[in-house]
């Protein structure tokens, strides 16, 4: 069986998994609905309860689910490919914290200035692509992956203790608001933020697209990518802008989301076994997708018997597979 | 005549041995205080001042039994027994809670430390920290240096924190006695006020605190004894934290007060003094039969929207009535462990429908 085969099996079973997931999802929950419901309440929601919860609560958070698992992954998949590191992601060199700065000082000033979904997208945005350039900037400076990777970690503490000293100054109200945001949840999205979410997730994979040649030039290096016409500094800013959009929307509507971004690209490539960046692109959307709904679809199914807030859950499956990946880092790729 | 050596040698041993059992002047047991609600706190009071009977919640401490006395010279405890001059006390605290129990004793003179401060409620104490003369204690490490500074001797601790033998001994050497405070475990509206009896002894106010504790449980059994309505009411408790949705639990503190106005919620049903955490869906199918919602945690119906914009399906969102006391969270968390009294009077007028702003003192409906 050749490679291209055997990429579009996985793929395939990764897109049949997931539209099984998404129907499932659909259909389980603590509210009983028959197939039925679920089909009635896609094609023509209404008022009552059934097409309420499918409509109102189950589909907004499985959708949310997927796209953020695609996003932190696709920006995970970047942040690998610029910084040369398989340890990257937007969590681990500090994007996510710059998001949650921006968030942190918005939702404790009070101040609104494009309406609050604006803000909110606008700031988580700003907060991850700023974050983004100065790990680039070090990145320059530096070429030790592991200097730059306590870079990123030093900085993540830094933003921490920033957002620390703005709670001690910020009112009991706006904390209470931050802490919600922070606790990280795919709850709180509503049917209507989806298509918002969607569009600005599509535009990152679209620009990503745009980007698989140069990715896969910067693979074999920065010299040889330049030889084979690549200009490092657009491929460079393109990534940060792509993965800042990504990260700052996920992280503005759903609060931080640990290890996806980390986890998901290696996993990606341990499985596809290539370093095609125009196959780790929808490898990365789909199994991000889908590992982000089955984490979910877990936290739900097991909400009678135990509460397991989304962030532990994918920290509890992602840190052995990080610490299995560096002490056998030789065979991951890149 | 050998008879009555024997007769006396056995009295002598009987003396002995009632001797040995009641050290204390008054001939009051040192293992029993009496306590009226309270689960974890019993006193006994002695012509030499009052006994604490502190108890772990968790097991893991011995009894505490503090003598409070202003004669500590004149105090024969036993070896388990610790004396508490308290002729010149400060203090240093974590709760809110303990900040208005003192203010309710006229006792702030006695407050030398507090815990976020920002969030004092007590104008007069607030004044204070603002000029710097209460010291902050900060939430992360005891700042042992700053508290000898302050003449502070003693932490009154809401218990929480394990006190390790390092930080015992850190204490023990700037002359702190560490006092555990555990008005936050009690099940009982009422024992958590009762500890106002443990601030009364250690400032020297015990009869003040006294009075003022039968009087909140005259004024609370009377607002027990008034006509509620409907039994069984159902409403909705608590909001969502990340994906859960947090509500009391059957034993808890608050359970309690909606019980006592015959309040309903599902949780209620279910054991325990902590909350429960439950899914999206299983609230949104609860709130289809409630009217009312307490305690979301935001004043207002946009701060609830902005955390969790998915309140706008709950029934009571929409067509019911929401109350929170929110709008003045500091108040609460300062005055509402002594005035269980003014919060089921409140909780009692929000079911009647008397919720006008002059009516109700903690809560207030939520727009």
């Amino acid at each position: 069986m050749n490679r291209t085969k055997s990429h579009l099996i996985l793929l395939l079973s990764a897109g049949i998994l997931l539209l099984v997931v998404f129907l499932l999802y659909l259909k389980m929950g603590y509210f009983n609905t028959t197939w039925e419901h679920v089909f009635q309440s896609l094609t023509n929601p209404n008022d009552e309860v059934s097409s309420t919860v499918v409509w109102s609560f189950r589909l907004p958070r499985i959708l949310m689910a997927f796209i953020a698992g695609a996003a932190l992954s696709v920006a995970g998949m970047l942040m690998q490919n610029l910084f040369q590191n398989t340890l990257a992601g937007p969590d681990v060199l500090g994007i996510t914290s710059g998001s949650s700065l921006l968030v942190a000082l918005w939702m404790m000033s009070g101040i609104t200035a494009l309406g609050s979904t604006t803000d909110l997208i606008f700031l988580g945005i700003l907060g991850a692509m700023g974050m983004g350039a100065i790990m680039l900037l070090f990145a320059l400076k530096l070429r030790s992956a592991v200097h730059l990777l306590l870079i990123g970690l030093m900085l993540s503490s830094f933003i921490g203790a920033i957002i620390a000293i703005i709670q001690a100054a910020s009112g009991t109200q706006d904390l209470q608001q931050y802490v919600f945001w922070n606790f990280g949840s795919l709850q709180r999205v509503t049917i209507q933020q989806i298509p918002w979410i969607a569009i600005i997730t599509c535009l990152g994979v679209v620009l990503s697209l745009f980007q698989v040649r140069a990715l896969n030039a910067m693979v074999l290096g920065e010299d040889i990518a330049k030889s084979l016409g690549v200009s490092i500094r657009q491929v460079r800013l393109l990534s940060i802008l792509i993965a800042g959009i990504l990260t700052g929307t996920i992280t503005a509507f759903a609060g931080p989301i640990a290890f996806v971004g980390l986890a998901i690209p290696n996993v990606t490539k341990l499985l596809m076994k290539t370093q095609n960046h125009g196959v780790l692109l929808w490898s990365n959307i789909l199994f991000g997708s889908l590992f982000l709904g089955v984490c979910d679809f877990s936290i739900k199914l097991l909400e009678s018997y135990i509460a397991i807030p989304l962030n532990a859950l994918t920290a509890l499956l992602g840190v052995p597979f990080v610490s299995w990946m560096i002490l056998k880092n030789r065979h991951v790729t890149g | 005549m050998r008879k009555n050596s024997i007769k006396f040698l056995f009295l002598g041993f009987f003396f002995v041995f009632l001797g040995c059992n009641t050290p204390e002047k008054n001939g009051v047991k040192a293992t029993n205080g009496k306590s009226r609600y309270s689960q974890w706190l019993s006193y006994v009071k002695t012509t030499d001042g009052i006994k604490l009977f502190i108890k772990d919640p968790d097991k893991k401490l011995p009894t505490r039994i503090i003598w409070c006395t202003t004669n500590p010279k004149y105090i024969k405890a036993s070896h388990a027994d610790e004396v508490l001059d308290i002729r010149n006390i400060k203090i240093a605290t974590n709760a809110a809670a303990h900040v208005g129990m003192l203010v309710a004793l006229d006792a702030r003179d006695n407050i030398g430390a507090v815990s976020m401060g920002k969030y004092l409620y007590d104008p007069t104490l607030k004044q204070r920290f603002d000029k710097g003369r209460l010291l902050e204690l900060g939430g992360t490490s005891i700042p042992f240096e700053s508290l000898s500074k302050q003449h502070i001797n003693i932490w009154v601790s809401a218990g929480m924190e394990p006190l390790d033998q390092s930080n015992e001994e850190r204490f023990k050497a700037i002359g702190i006695q560490w006092i555990p405070n555990y008005d936050w475990r009690e099940e009982h509206p009422l024992g958590k006020a009762e500890w106002i009896l443990f601030f009364g002894a250690i400032t020297n106010r015990f009869d003040e605190a006294v009075a003022q504790f039968n009087a909140i449980c005259k004024r609370y059994h009377a607002y027990d004894a008034l006509p509620k309505g409907n039994q069984c009411m159902k409403i909705l408790v608590g909001n969502f934290a990340g994906d859960f949705w947090y509500t009391p639990l059957q034993q808890s503190f608050q359970a309690r007060f909606f019980s006592q106005v015959d309040f309903c919620t599902f949780s209620m049903n279910n054991k325990g003094t902590g909350s429960m955490a439950v899914g999206a869906e299983r609230i949104y199918q609860e709130a289809e039969s409630c009217e009312l919602w307490l305690n979301p945690g935001f004043p207002s119906k946009q701060a609830i929207l902005s955390a969790f914009p998915k309140a706008i399906q709950l029934r009571p969102f929409n067509q019911g009535s929401i109350f929170c006391y929110s709008h003045d969270l500091n108040k609460f968390w300062e005055q509402s462990a002594l005035k269980p009294d003014i919060v089921l009077r409140d909780l009692i007028r929000i079911k009647q429908g008397n919720t006008t702003k002059s009516m109700l003192y903690f809560y207030r409906e939520v727009k």
